[in-house]
């Protein structure tokens, strides 16, 4: 028998993790067997039988010896194998005590491990969460996919993602041959009258299949039929989650209750489950009412509602969109109009809804998410070779125990277990991160982007970062695993003493690419915050048009129940008066659409009184936008031609509008507008004025012609207020709120904000992208430092004895310091060429959407990132040079 | 054999090997020789049963095992009995007890309840 092999020793045979085999265990049945039956023999022959008898006499009674021979060897495989595991199991419980020992034995170290991992995995849970809930999951809906949105597209009314009349929406609703579902919905302000002040909130109003196509299912109650939208219904309500316990404490009881909203009674028949938000500010859903009215044909213009289908199983957007214009070439038959069938006057676009909702959030999501992904490969890389360079220090150690017997298994198993338990630290510290960074992105101060207030941590996020840390663990536990994997006692040994065995060329290559990729990847990084940084200094330069400093805005929403549509403007000229006269009021102005606020601007078309009609059919058109004579005065926008309103321009006074420079320009060209006369919704307006154009809506978005109107010849519905004060706003709100109530106590305030405020909420996504990638960028390149000075200082520590030779042989500390600096600028320039070229490759492509103004390739921000990079580089570098230049070549030596 | 009978016997078997490993390391041919003596040879042990029992009870850690010498030098595994056995062994030894003073009752009863 071999020595392997030998029973006598199973302890050793275990120690040295040495299985037994198969065969093994069943010589050992066997063995045992033979001595049994070998005794038995003896026994009987001992009573007087002859052998042959004792023999058949002691297999009698033992039985069937092969049976239990084959029985006894099963039961012993398998205690082996749980022997084997738990063996394994304590084995790696040990290298998980050696590695936290060593982990608590370095804690600098550690920490700086720790924390890059637990940073990069904290920014990656943060924006797979934010790109789960915002991109994928925006709403709780089952087969979310096939629920789409249309936008409705009038290109030659330069009307883009425009909505559809409520006749139209009817119309599709009786079309269940095309989809699932058809619903219309539009949100509107409503005034809910409780306990306390009056309050201004949104409500949903629906038309059609809403129930079905979102597959709704309240969490009390119901939600209403289609047929609630016919005239003469009972007014029934769906509140929100939030309003139902807001309003009625939770109390399941609240079904049948009534609400009261614009005066008028409603009775709750449901509670909407707590996840569904949309539309996302909806306080409560009702039936949009179908009045006779709405089917005249006038009203088909009225584009307030936004259809959402589902889709049947297998629709895409691109095969709905097919379907639809074949749909509409029917339609022109029926209503012998052309303008449904040529698409450059009615275009249906199906938008996933996903998309939809995301908007202007998703390219920022996107970007962020390619970001912390290279964020994440940097962090490996550093980690990676910072734990193989650590390696080195450790050979001596591990070449004595492969000199000792132990495997390669046992070691590789001993690494790995280290980086796994490092990368679980830092994983555990990237939740935590994580959960920081999405409360900070929560509170983003952005008017569009309450969807990243709902952002939560899921299940199935936790799941994919524990993935991505296990991953990460051995992605870095790997490369020094493998090193180590492959010291042969002979190799470490031999080595020189002191400082033990050094990594080698093929390690060196290793290293440097680590160094390399990260300066690369930082590099894409920095260039990208660059250039975005670029374009949101271009958009800060842009003048909105209007002085923005110094003014404050609010809206005011007088309930038509007690204000009919002729009283309304002689409320606002009162409460301009009370305004007016506080203290510290320097002009004060009303609007029916302030600057930035996003209060629905109407674009409506208008003939010019005496003109040509526009070629290819195009159509005059405007926002009508009604003021009162103090608001150019108060917003700063200079009247350019003719005048501004007076208080002359009254009710029974001739009809006169100002218009901007953008409508001159379009309709207008080389001519003076003032003078002439438009046609506006049937009425013959004289231009007194022209005025600067303003930004209404973004800063740098395209201008889009405006008619002014004076306030008494065109009353509106909700009223903003504007005023400019030297005043801080602490104490000028209240005192404006004060005045509004001391005209009508009942008049909702609300949505109140200095006009700088809402500029800067417009740049809520630039913003966002901008500080969250400089962030990622910031952290990069201190990475990227890291690891370049890791590895710089290792290999100059490794070359000390040459230096220290080449200095006593005469060289300077000036040629040493050069020498470690070409060294490592070298593989600076290398990853710095690397990085442009990714950048160029993919950077700047993804970054288009999100730019204005300026190029993904501007220079100023390349030249800025690369001085950067380099700056950092060659600190990183230096550090280590200088270290190397100082020490005294005998003390070298000598250690050596 | 019905199965309750081998149920008895297999529980028995245990005890009564537990019982003679508890004087001492022995290999299985001892221990059945010692059950033998104990018993008077009255009690027909089926051989072949016992190395499965005893296996069995290594692998649950009752007993350990090792490969030693007997005195004439020939080449045996020896078992032995362990901590989690000896703790085994009681508690065997208090429900065999509990099992006869059951069934010894029910022989000894005189008339119908």
């Amino acid at each position: 028998m071999t020595r392997r092999n030998d029973p006598r020793w199973p302890g050793l045979r275990r120690a040295l993790h040495i299985a037994p085999s198969r065969k093994g265990v069943r010589d050992d049945v066997d063995e045992e067997l033979r001595f049994h039956l070998e005794g038995r023999v003896d026994d009987l022959m001992a009573r007087g039988m002859t052998r042959a008898e004792a023999e058949a006499e002691a297999q009698r009674r033992f039985g069937d010896a092969d049976r239990i021979g084959a029985e006894l060897a099963t039961i012993d495989t398998a205690m082996h194998r749980r022997q084997r595991l738990g063996e394994q199991w304590s084995a790696i419980m040990r290298d998980l005590q050696l590695a936290l020992r060593g982990m608590a034995a370095r804690p600098g170290y550690t920490a700086v491990v720790a924390l890059t991992l637990g940073l990069a995995i904290g920014a990656n849970t943060a924006m797979y969460s934010a790109v789960r809930s915002v991109l994928l999951r925006p709403l709780p809906v089952a087969g979310l996919d096939r629920v789409m949105a249309l936008r409705v597209d009038m290109p030659k009314l330069d009307l883009l993602g425009t909505q559809m009349s409520p006749a139209e929406i009817v119309d599709w609703t009786k079309r269940p041959d095309l989809f699932e579902g058809f619903t219309g919905i539009t949100s509107a302000s409503m005034t809910l009258t409780a306990s306390g002040e009056p309050r201004r909130i949104t409500v949903a109003r629906t038309i059609g299949d809403f129930r079905t196509v979102f597959q709704l299912h309240p969490a009390l109650g119901r939600v209403y039929e289609p047929a609630a939208s016919e005239p003469g219904q009972h007014r029934v309500v769906v509140l929100s989650h939030a309003m139902w316990r807001e309003q009625f404490a939770g109390d399941p009881l609240a079904l049948g209750k009534s609400v009261i909203l614009n005066d008028s009674s409603y009775q709750v028949v449901g509670v909407m489950a707590e996840d569904f938000r949309y539309p996302r500010r909806a306080a409560l859903w009702m039936p949009y009412v179908l009045t006779p009215r709405v089917f005249e044909p006038a009203q088909r213009g009225t584009l307030i509602m936004t259809p959402i289908v589902r889709v049947k199983p297998g629709t895409t957007p691109e095969g709905l969109r097919t379907s639809l214009r074949s749909e509409l070439a029917a339609w022109e038959e029926r209503f012998a109009r052309s303008r449904y069938t040529d698409e450059s006057i009615y275009r249906l676009r199906p938008v996933p809804i996903a998309e939809f909702l995301s908007g202007e959030l998703r390219p920022v999501l996107l970007t962020l998410l390619g970001a912390v992904v290279i964020v994440l490969f940097i962090a490996c890389a550093n980690i990676a070779s910072l734990q193989l360079v650590r390696t080195t220090g450790r050979l001596r150690e591990i070449a004595v125990r492969a000199a000792l017997g132990a495997g390669r298994w046992p070691i590789v198993r001993q690494f790995l277990v280290e980086s796994l338990a490092l990368a679980v630290i830092g994983g555990l510290l990237g939740v935590a991160l994580g959960m920081i960074g999405l409360m900070l992105l929560g509170r983003w101060d952005g008017s569009s982007y309450e969807a990243l207030r709902d952002v939560r941590l899921d299940g199935a996020v936790l799941a994919l970062t524990t993935g991505i840390t296990l991953l990460a663990g051995l992605v870095f536990g790997v490369a020094p695993a493998w090193r180590a994997s492959r010291v042969s006692a002979h190799e470490a040994l031999k080595a020189n003493g002191a400082r033990g065995a050094s990594l080698g060329v093929g390690r060196h290559r290793f290293l440097q690419v680590a160094v390399v990729g990260q300066i690369a990847m930082t590099l894409v990084l920095l260039l990208g915050s660059g250039v975005m940084v670029r374009s949101l200094a271009r958009l800060l330069d842009i003048d909105p048009g209007f002085s923005a400093s110094n003014a404050i805005s609010m809206q005011l929403s007088p309930p038509s129940a007690r204000y009919a549509w002729a009283q309304r403007p002689a409320l606002y000229h009162e409460i301009i008066e009370r305004v007016r006269a506080l203290p510290g009021v320097d002009a004060v102005a009303m609007t029916a659409s302030i600057p930035f606020a996003e209060m629905g601007l109407d674009s409506s078309p208008f003939d010019v009184i005496g003109a040509a009609p526009l070629p290819d059919g195009r159509k005059r058109h405007a926002n009508a936008i009604p003021v009162s004579s103090g608001f150019f005065q108060t917003m700063g926008i200079p009247i350019l031609r003719g005048r501004a309103f007076t208080d002359a321009d009254r009710a029974d006074a001739p009809l006169v509008v100002i218009v901007d420079e953008q409508l001159a320009k379009e309709y207008f060209p080389n001519q003076n507008p003032v003078g002439q006369t438009i046609n506006h919704f049937g009425r013959g307006l004289t231009i007194v004025g022209v005025t600067r154009s303003v930004h209404q809506l973004a800063l740098g978005a395209a201008y889009k012609a405006v008619v002014y109107y004076p306030l008494s010849q065109q009353p509106f519905p909700t009223a903003g207020l504007v005023v400019r004060s030297e005043m801080s706003p602490d104490v000028m709100v209240p005192a404006l709120r004060a005045a509004v109530r001391s005209v009508d106590p009942l008049l909702p305030v609300y949505d109140v904000q200095s006009m700088p405020q809402r500029v800067e909420r417009s740049l809520g996504a630039r913003r966002l992208a901008v500080t969250v990638l400089g962030g990622f960028a910031a952290l990069a390149l201190l990475l990227a430092m890291l690891g370049t000075y890791g590895v710089l200082s290792y290999s100059t520590s490794e070359r000390a004895r040459e230096l220290g030779i080449r200095m006593a042989l005469g060289a300077n500390p000036g040629d040493v310091v050069t020498m470690v600096l070409r060294n490592g600028l070298t593989l600076a320039v290398i990853g710095i060429l690397l990085g442009v070229t990714a950048y160029a490759a993919v950077g700047g492509r993804v970054l288009e959407a999100l730019l204005y103004g300026v190029g993904p390739g501007d220079p100023l921000a390349m030249l800025a990132g690369i001085a950067l990079l380099s700056c950092g580089a060659a600190l990183a570098c230096w550090i280590p040079a200088r270290r190397a230049a100082s020490v005294d070549p005998a003390v070298t030596l000598r250690a050596e | 054999m019905a199965a309750t009978d081998l149920d008895l016997v297999r529980g028995t078997l245990d005890l009564m090997v537990l019982k003679a490993l508890s004087w001492g390391p022995m290999h299985g041919l001892a221990a059945l020789r010692w059950i033998e003596r104990a018993t008077n040879d009255r009690l027909q042990i089926e051989e072949g049963a016992l190395y499965p029992a005893l296996h069995r009870m290594e692998q649950r850690g009752w007993l350990s095992a090792e490969w030693g010498y007997t005195d004439a030098n020939r080449k045996a595994k020896f078992y032995r009995l362990t901590a989690a056995g000896r703790k085994q062994l009681t508690h065997e030894l208090s429900r065999w007890s509990r099992y006869t003073e059951a069934v010894g009752l029910v022989i000894a009863a005189e008339h119908a309840l």
